[in-house]
């Protein structure tokens, strides 16, 4: 397994200090993982949505309705 | 998280349609807001009424109905939902405060927002003319992520010499 060191501000580390029984590297390696996950995702988003014809005007149009839609449900 | 940028955000619906649109600088803001643990949310029902425009988003976005639900789940994941319940009581006064008149479709909008005070993500210009609640439209967002950015980016400098 590979290794990575972070940097972090003295006062950081102090307060990670004050929970000795957490395993801060899984913290990391979580949020890391968490991060690498969504950037995949938008990625991919990005890529099923090359071809895309919605614009600015139709997404407010289509938001309008759809508030209406749930104004309504509000029995507004 | 960075001060400025608001732990929780209520994203008006014209935001969820144009993440579908192709190269969106609004779906990149709505990512960049996640990594800063910004939690995204909406009123009770916009869901619901999202998933009713599946033909009309696979049409424009000229995506299959796998991908659009891909597109789903990802924002059911990413968009915490209030339910009616919690902001009902607010409706009413909401009403005095959202910008149309007599019109009632931004109201569950504005409700959420003085429930919980959380601020509204909307490019809706209409939405700034009350003071009320506090309104990010897209480009203010981006800024404040890119302030952030380059605090984080000088911390980081900083620390290293």
């Amino acid at each position: 397994m590979a290794s990575v060191t972070l940097t972090i501000a003295e006062d950081v580390k102090s307060e990670l200090k004050k929970f000795s029984w957490i395993n801060w590297s899984e913290v990391a390696r979580e949020a890391f993982l968490k991060r690498l996950k969504r950037d995949e995702v938008f990625k991919r988003f990005d890529e099923i949505l090359k071809n895309s014809e919605m614009t600015d005007e139709l997404a407010s149009k289509l938001g309008d309705e759809l508030k209406k839609r749930v104004a309504k449900r509000h029995g507004l | 998280m960075p001060s400025e940028i608001p732990d929780n955000l209520i994203i008006d619906a014209s935001i969820l349609f144009s993440f579908f649109k192709v190269n969106s600088s609004r779906r990149d803001v709505f990512k960049r807001l996640l990594e800063q643990e910004c939690k995204l949310t909406s009123p009770d029902f916009v869901s619901k009424e999202l998933s009713s425009n599946k033909s009309d988003i696979m049409k424009f976005a000229k995506i299959n109905e796998d991908e659009f639900d891909e597109a789903m789940s990802e924002l059911g994941n990413d968009i915490v939902s209030f339910k009616e319940e919690e902001y009902k009581d607010l409706l009413a006064e909401a009403n005095k405060i959202s910008p149309h008149g007599e019109g009632t479709k931004d109201d569950p909008y504005f409700a959420l927002a003085l429930a919980f005070n959380f601020p509204i993500w909307s490019d809706e210009a209409a939405f700034k003319l009350q003071s009320r609640v506090k309104v990010f439209t897209t480009e203010e967002l981006f800024k404040l992520l890119e302030k952030s950015k380059d605090n984080s980016k000088s911390e980081t400098d900083s620390e290293s010499k």
